[in-house]
């Protein structure tokens, strides 16, 4: 089963976007901080990784680095986010980010995005 | 006019309980100001918090962290939510452990150090920026300078943007404190403003809600306020810094550069380039009160039992503390006066006293827990429940041991 | 009257002041987070979304608080309930009329509150009335009134903006909630006005989407008396990569050095080289002022190193 995981500093956002994902059949872990997040894919393979945090791809850590060095596939990671300004969305980019979606979010073309992604994972 | 024991120790008492009485006045304009700014604090988180819609040439922040980092305390520094911030660390790297490292890891390549500003800065060595875009936030001075104002100095001379928020190596901000304390500055147009760091190695989360609760309301004379249980964080204008001329190499640089430009009276104007309709006069700046340059609120931690220098003056309104040791004294002098005197012929006045200084104990207590609620409900921080209902409970035996115990001298 | 008989009741009075505020603290205490009681309704809203079943009124204060809050935050994360649904939604949980009573009658926090909560609830002509008849003096609460005023007259903009106020700082927050609803600003008619607000959003909205059509009517804001106008416009120009001419420093010429100072690190933020800015630098030299050749001394900072900032 695929698993998603979801990290917000709202969680309004988290639960939100668990029951817009919740259809999909997927299993969906929140994590309550960005170190809890760090923590979870690390601890486990994850499929999906939805964020709303941007500090852990942009402050030395080289998150995504880690994550493609170990021996399981690392997860698709889509940071959403309030912020629109180049530069975050330039940096994000170059520290491996696959997709910056912006909030407020259509449902059903983020239900499209997240499904099309996990049928295109081995 | 003779006064017999008991009427000394009568006036005594009630000069004594006057005292406290305006401590709890202060105590609860203090969490009248704390709940205003808690309230207004999540007015601003609710509607997204930190996003790109303000200007990053009005709220873009540089942020100088003066003294050695490690390599995980570089990354926490660079963990805060706000778009528009970098990061300029100070220090002498000869003196970091893994420099090299942290150099190499954020890309970093070395630049020219050309002051433009005129500022009295020594003991810049190399100045380095990143190559990598995403790590552009940080910029790195090395810089060997005695004086801290020398290194806030350099720093004011590379920010990049018009708001500078000095800070020692020990204080880590929260997410979210950049968001509060611009907004704090652009709608207030002072020069500076301060909000505190909270020191919760030394202290439980209801002494720090206590301090934070007399130095809202303006208190702090007698009562053991600022040095390490919480520190302050001025956010100045880089523009104000420059005019003053910069930091001045003293205990505390940063809160002489508060009261030069807060006491002044008069902003430090230069004249127009010539006469044009279009220019006005130098407006005459009032001094501003308390609250106008007050955020009461907790957006760090200081992450060390040891703050360093301690502050021995108000970091809000610049006035000196009155030693603890006459609070100390004054005590010890009110309760010989009561174990060695008889009080048979004013027993109602006395035990009126005492019940006001009893009652000013509780209240002083759940006025300090009121403000921890409020302040944990902002930024999600610890609930104070257990501690500071017994807090509540045995408050006037906690207020005879802070007094006592010597320790608490500016702690 | 001895002095047991004044003592116990002092005893008791100070036991029960003390009863009273442990109390307080214990329920205030006791009640914890609101975390998971927002998440209950969230998840009602979002079934209200889904399956178009309205969840019941609350029934307390506090309950229609929570309601209104889990509602502003799902319409600020979700684009999940239509203008339709929220306004029959506001209506039939009496959500609306409770936050507009609110906003009369509270204070500065309760308005600005009670407003920002609104702005997410589409109103009807009468509520939008009783709304432009407030005048907070609260910068947030002027902020979320003109956004509920604009969303309910998308085409009185104009009128709107030349009627209110709202510190220069929190423009642009307004312009970025105006795009998220999808408002349609007109620019030419804010800049028709020649009033204080309805320039700036007009400067915020050119500067934000490099219009380049507007060049002229920027140039324009430059010569009026408002300083932060004319702010405004210096950064509009330098986000449009405007070359700096006569008009420009003219503009300046009124500002104080550390004023002046600011305009040239703007330019220099928006990548223009020490070249581009060589007017500000002869009229700097000739009154002698320290800023003359400050823009080649600030780009040396950043020599060797090939990023633009």
């Amino acid at each position: 089963m695929r698993k998603i995981l979801l990290a917000f500093p709202s969680p309004i956002a988290a639960e939100s976007l668990s029951l817009v994902l919740g259809t999909l059949g997927a299993q969906i872990i929140v994590a309550a901080s960005a170190r809890a997040m760090v923590e979870e894919l690390m601890a486990d393979s994850y499929s999906l990784l939805l964020t709303g945090y941007l500090a852990p791809f942009m402050c030395g850590d080289d998150l995504v680095d880690r994550l493609s060095r170990r021996s399981a596939p690392r997860p698709t990671i889509f940071v959403i986010s309030h912020l629109r300004c180049e530069h975050s969305l330039l940096s994000l980019y170059e520290s491996g980010v696959d997709q910056f979606l912006s909030f407020p979010l259509s449902p059903p073309r983020l239900l499209r995005k997240v499904a099309e992604e996990l049928s295109s994972r081995p | 006019m003779t006064m017999d024991i008991e009427q000394l120790i009568l006036l005594t008492l009630l000069v004594y309980a006057l005292y406290v009485v305006a401590v709890v006045a202060r105590s609860v304009v203090g969490v009248w100001r704390i709940g205003g700014a808690c309230r207004r604090a999540r007015l601003l988180l609710r509607d997204g918090g930190a996003s790109d819609n303000s200007d990053r040439h009005t709220a873009g922040v540089t942020i100088v962290i003066v003294g050695p980092l490690s390599a995980g305390a570089l990354e926490e520094r660079l963990s805060i939510d706000y778009p528009y911030y970098e990061l300029l660390w100070v220090a002498n790297l000869r003196q970091v452990a893994g420099a090299g490292h942290i150099i190499e890891r954020y890309d970093m390549a070395e630049v020219d150090f050309a002051p433009s500003e005129g500022l009295p800065c020594r003991g810049v060595e190399r100045l380095y920026r990143s190559r990598a875009r995403r790590y552009r936030r940080l910029v790195v001075v090395d810089c060997r300078a005695e004086s801290v104002a020398d290194c806030y100095n350099c720093a004011t001379e590379v920010a990049g943007y018009d708001l500078l928020l000095p800070l020692d190596n020990r204080t880590q901000l929260s997410p979210s404190s950049l968001t509060l304390l611009v907004d704090a500055a652009l709608s207030r147009r002072n020069s500076w403003v301060v909000a505190f760091a909270a020191n919760r190695v030394v202290a439980d989360v209801v002494s720090v809600a206590e301090r934070l609760v007399l130095l809202a309301g303006g208190g702090g004379r007698g009562e053991r306020v600022g040095g390490r249980i919480i520190a302050p964080l001025y956010l100045f204008k880089r523009e104000k810094v420059i005019a003053e001329g910069g930091f001045v190499a003293s205990d505390d640089p940063l809160g002489a550069m508060a009261r030069s430009t807060a006491t002044a009276g008069r902003e430090v104007r230069h004249a127009p380039m010539r006469h044009s309709p279009l220019s006005h006069a130098p407006a005459v700046q009032r001094v501003s009160g308390v609250g106008e340059r007050l955020l009461p609120l907790l957006l760090g931690s200081v992450t060390s039992g040891d703050v360093g220098a301690r502050s021995l003056r108000n970091p809000v309104t610049g006035r000196y503390y009155a030693p603890v040791w006459v609070l100390q004294l004054w005590a010890l002098w009110l309760l010989a006066l009561v174990l060695s005197a008889p009080f048979e012929d004013y027993p109602l006045g006395a035990l009126l006293l005492i019940g006001v200084v009893w009652l000013s104990s509780v209240v002083r207590a759940t006025v300090a827990v009121v403000a921890a609620l409020l302040l944990a409900d902002v930024d999600g921080g610890v609930w104070p429940n257990r501690v500071g209902t017994w807090r509540v409970v045995l408050s006037p035996i906690f207020r005879i041991r802070d007094i006592i115990l010597p320790k608490n001298f500016v702690k | 009257m001895n002095a047991l008989s004044i003592f116990l009741p002092l005893c008791l009075l100070l036991l029960l002041a003390e009863g009273v505020l442990l109390l307080w603290l214990a329920l205030r205490v006791g009640r914890g987070d609101d975390t998971d009681s927002l998440r209950q309704t969230t998840a009602r809203l979002y079934r209200y979304a889904t399956d178009g079943g309205l969840p019941p009124p609350p029934r307390t204060a506090r309950a229609r608080q929570q309601m209104a809050e889990s509602l502003f935050s799902l319409t600020r994360h979700l684009s999940l309930l239509s203008p339709t649904e929220r306004e029959r939604l506001g209506r039939r949980c009496s959500l609306t009329y409770h936050l507009v009573r609110r906003a009369e009658r509270g204070g500065a926090f309760a308005t600005a509150d009670a407003l920002q909560l609104l702005s997410v609830l589409p109103l009807s002509d009468d509520y939008a009335e009783r709304i432009a008849r407030l005048s907070p003096a609260e910068p947030l609460a002027q902020l979320y009134r003109l956004l509920i005023l604009v969303c309910h007259s998308p085409d009185r903009v104009a009128e709107i903006l030349s009627g209110s106020s709202l510190p220069a700082y929190l423009v642009p927050h307004l312009v970025a909630r105006l795009e998220e609803c999808r408002v349609e600003i007109p620019c030419r008619s804010l800049f028709a006005t020649r009033q204080s607000l309805p320039l700036l959003v007009a400067l915020r909205v050119v500067a934000r989407y490099e219009l380049a059509d507007y060049e002229e009517e920027v140039f324009g804001a430059l010569t009026l008396p408002s300083g932060e106008v004319r702010f405004a416009a210096l950064t509009a120009l330098a986000k449009l990569g405007a070359t700096v001419d006569r008009r420009i420093v003219e503009a300046t010429s009124a500002m104080t050095l550390d004023e002046r100072r600011g305009v040239m690190r703007l330019f220099l933020r928006e990548g223009y080289s020490a070249r581009a800015l060589h007017l500000f630098d002869e009229a700097e030299a000739a009154v002698g002022s320290p800023l003359a050749n400050y823009a080649a001394r600030r780009l040396s900072l950043r020599k060797r190193n090939l990023i633009k900032i």
